[in-house]
């Protein structure tokens, strides 16, 4: 019954131009789609291919294992540090999605997620803020909880 | 009561000069106890919307309420040696009264103050576990603190009032007090929160409380003054809204407590899918409905429960089971692809008949059109082990408190049982939420699965979702997910995905699984930690899925 309501997020907003991956994927056939981007011979769009084909079946998971990859080997490849960011974002990794963000400069692209990383990280925030009143509240009081029954103890009249 | 007190005493020897007086002491001692325990069980209801019922949410509570009480046990023990133990007494039920009647206004406030409104699960998850204990804190410590001295006081009072001993006024309060924590926890289960509401109930126990402290000062002269609490109690026993509101774009068609769970039905406007949630829901659902039967594409794993009816041979009755029948979405998507020639018969058990209730009312769950027959109120469990017949599909999706699958449907026996229930051929399909194939919580029941069953299981990740569905097969083949032709495009693309490296996993039922889920121990709640541990890392990428 835990379900999910697209929690992964949408395909990027870029495709990579490698036409027989492209068009295998949009019609389902992600195994083929995969064994096309395997064939393809240059290795920037042979890995663009596999990341696109791995995120449009909905694994995204597999989509960062494909462009960490990637990255490694083609770390100033304008649409692999767009996807980056992106994909951090359908993950809600919002570390990751500003080390991509920041890496991507001042890009169109950047300025496209700009907001959502904001937003995530504000989330973050929250989520720790939260985290920290909360641990203080509940350890203070236990804290006086404690103070309380020693005194009650020692000196019960 | 007057007449059980005073047999109660009778049989103790004592004479009973003031009856009336001793049915008063007992029966504050009664509601000090039964509204304790009802407090206890609608706090985890109270909270539930926000930070769910798991056993963390549970454990929280109840050591919360156990601090408490042995503060207040100490508190009331010095306070019974003051000159007036009583207007002390009349004072701490007054103050209890009022807050009891009040946390509920107060809950929406504490809850967003230790787990911000709109967070997804991931980012909810770390806060639930302190947020959930000191909003407990927050919300009961100081009226719990005070309900605890009552005892203590209620004993001095009997003691100096009819110079019994200590020991004998002790037990007798102590069995008042422990027979009203009876009432209160059977009462509180099964007939005020399911039928008048968790804040009702707060506010019911509020009043007797308050009404248990001005009858208590009337000697002292000063009920009148005191009565006056009640009008702010009063006016707080209105209706208040527990629990987060809807999302944008949403807006809640109903909203019920039943004995297991706070249950609503929210609309999304763009497109009017509906959705039922339990509890803490967050950005989870447990029944989702669209217009029209079918499938319903996107992340949704109930898609997946429809292959094997469109696999079914033509001509033939195909007879599915579902544990966790929810709102019966999966039935729903049966329905809208089952072949023409394929008649489709049901059997399903839903533990919540409220659950079932509302989606007769706003999901289109079929009431009984002779081919869905439904368990309402039944066990997973025991509807596997007293239902009749053989099954072609068999689907587990139990979850229980929103994301804690119950241990017992779950364990090598279970499955065992399963494998007894599906004919040959038959098809057993679980949803486990999880994150990633590494996820130990997904492998432990992986392996008790395919032990349970002696088949080989396939784990398969649900495209853009965290679900992922184990599947396999009474003596046959699950077919390959890149190779099925179901006759739904649709769904077939689906399935291709599977076949993409890192998207699916076999488990043999040979794989080792000496320290498996048995019935005699099932830690799946420690698995379910050790899952949101290790999701965080994997959405960070510091641990492969």
């Amino acid at each position: 019954m835990l379900a999910a309501a697209a929690l992964l997020g949408c395909l990027p907003a870029s495709i990579p131009q490698h036409a027989a991956a492209l068009e295998r994927a949009r019609e389902g056939r992600h195994p083929e789609a995969w064994d096309a981007a395997l064939a393809e011979p240059d290795p920037l769009l042979a890995a663009r291919a596999r990341i696109w084909v791995a995120w449009s079946a909905g694994d995204l998971f597999g989509a960062r294992r494909e462009l960490h990859a990637a990255r490694r080997v083609q770390p100033l490849d304008p649409l692999l540090a767009e996807w980056q960011v992106q994909l951090c974002l359908a993950l809600r990794d919002a570390d990751g999605a500003r080390a991509a963000l920041d890496a991507l400069g001042s890009a169109p692209a950047a300025e496209f997620s700009r907001a959502a990383v904001e937003a995530l990280e504000r989330d973050a925030e929250r989520a720790e803020h939260a985290r920290a009143l909360a641990r203080i509240v509940s350890l203070g009081a236990f804290a006086g909880a404690a103070c309380a029954l020693y005194l009650l103890v020692r000196r019960p009249g | 009561m007057v007449r059980g007190a005073a047999w109660l005493c009778g049989g103790l020897g004592y004479d009973a000069p003031m009856p009336s007086q001793r049915a008063l002491r007992l029966f504050v001692a009664a509601a000090a106890g039964a509204a304790t325990m009802a407090g206890e069980l609608a706090a985890v209801r109270l909270l539930a919307p926000w930070f769910g019922a798991s056993t963390v949410v549970w454990t929280n509570v109840i050591g919360i309420v156990l601090l408490a009480l042995s503060i207040g046990y100490l508190w009331g023990a010095r306070l019974a040696r003051g000159e007036q133990p009583r207007r002390v007494l009349a004072r701490l039920l007054l103050f209890g009264g009022a807050w009891y009647a009040a946390a509920p206004h107060l809950a929406r406030a504490c809850a967003a103050l230790f787990l911000p409104e709109g967070l997804a699960l991931d980012a909810a998850a770390g806060v639930v576990h302190w947020g959930s204990l000191a909003s407990a804190i927050v919300l009961f410590l100081a009226p719990l603190v005070a309900l605890g001295a009552v005892a203590p006081l209620v004993v001095e009072w009997w003691t100096r009032d009819e110079s019994a001993h200590a020991g004998t006024a002790g037990g007798i309060v102590l069995c008042a007090s422990t027979i009203g924590s009876l009432l209160g926890t059977f009462g509180a289960t099964h007939w005020l929160v399911p039928s008048f509401g968790v804040v009702a109930t707060f506010a019911g126990a509020g009043l007797v409380l308050v009404a248990c402290g001005v009858v208590s000062a009337w000697s002292g002269r000063r009920a009148p003054a005191l009565a006056l609490v009640l009008v702010p109690v009063l006016a707080l026993a209105a209706p208040a809204r527990t629990g987060p509101g809807p999302r944008d774009g949403e807006r809640v068609l109903a909203e019920v407590d039943s004995p297991l769970q706070r249950v609503r039905v929210v609309e999304r406007a763009a497109d009017g899918w509906r959705f039922l949630q339990v509890n803490e829901a967050f950005d989870s659902f447990q029944s989702a409905w669209k217009p029209e039967p079918g499938l319903l594409g996107g992340g949704y794993y109930y898609d997946f429960f429809a292959l094997p009816l469109m696999l079914a041979p033509r001509g033939s009755t195909f007879r599915a089971g579902f544990i966790g029948l929810g709102a019966g979405t999966a039935w729903r998507v049966m329905q809208g692809v089952r072949p023409p020639d394929v008649d489709l018969r049901g059997e399903g058990a839903e533990i919540d008949v409220a659950v079932v209730e509302l989606a007769r009312r706003h999901l289109d769950l079929p009431s009984d059109d002779g081919s869905l027959r439904v368990h309402a109120g039944v066990d997973g469990r025991v509807f596997l082990r007293h239902v009749e017949g053989t099954f072609d599909l068999l689907v587990v999706d139990a979850y229980q408190n929103q994301v804690e699958i119950p241990p017992h449907l779950a364990t090598r026996e279970f499955w065992t049982l399963c494998r007894a229930k599906l004919a040959d051929g038959g098809w057993l399909m679980a949803n486990v939420g999880s994150f990633g194939l590494g996820d130990p919580l997904l492998e432990a029941i992986a392996r008790a699965m395919a032990a349970g069953l002696h088949e080989e299981v396939r784990i398969w990740r649900v495209p853009f979702s965290r679900n992922a569905i184990l599947c396999a097969r009474r003596a046959a083949p699950v077919p390959d997910p890149a190779l099925v032709a179901s006759g739904s495009r649709e769904l077939d693309a689906r399935l291709a995905a599977i076949a993409l490296p890192g998207m699916q996993r076999r488990i043999s039922p040979g794989a080792a699984d000496a320290d498996g889920l048995v019935d005699d121990r099932a830690p799946l709640e420690d698995l379910g930690q050790e899952s949101l541990r290790r999701a965080s890392l994997v959405l960070r990428g510091e641990v492969a899925p």
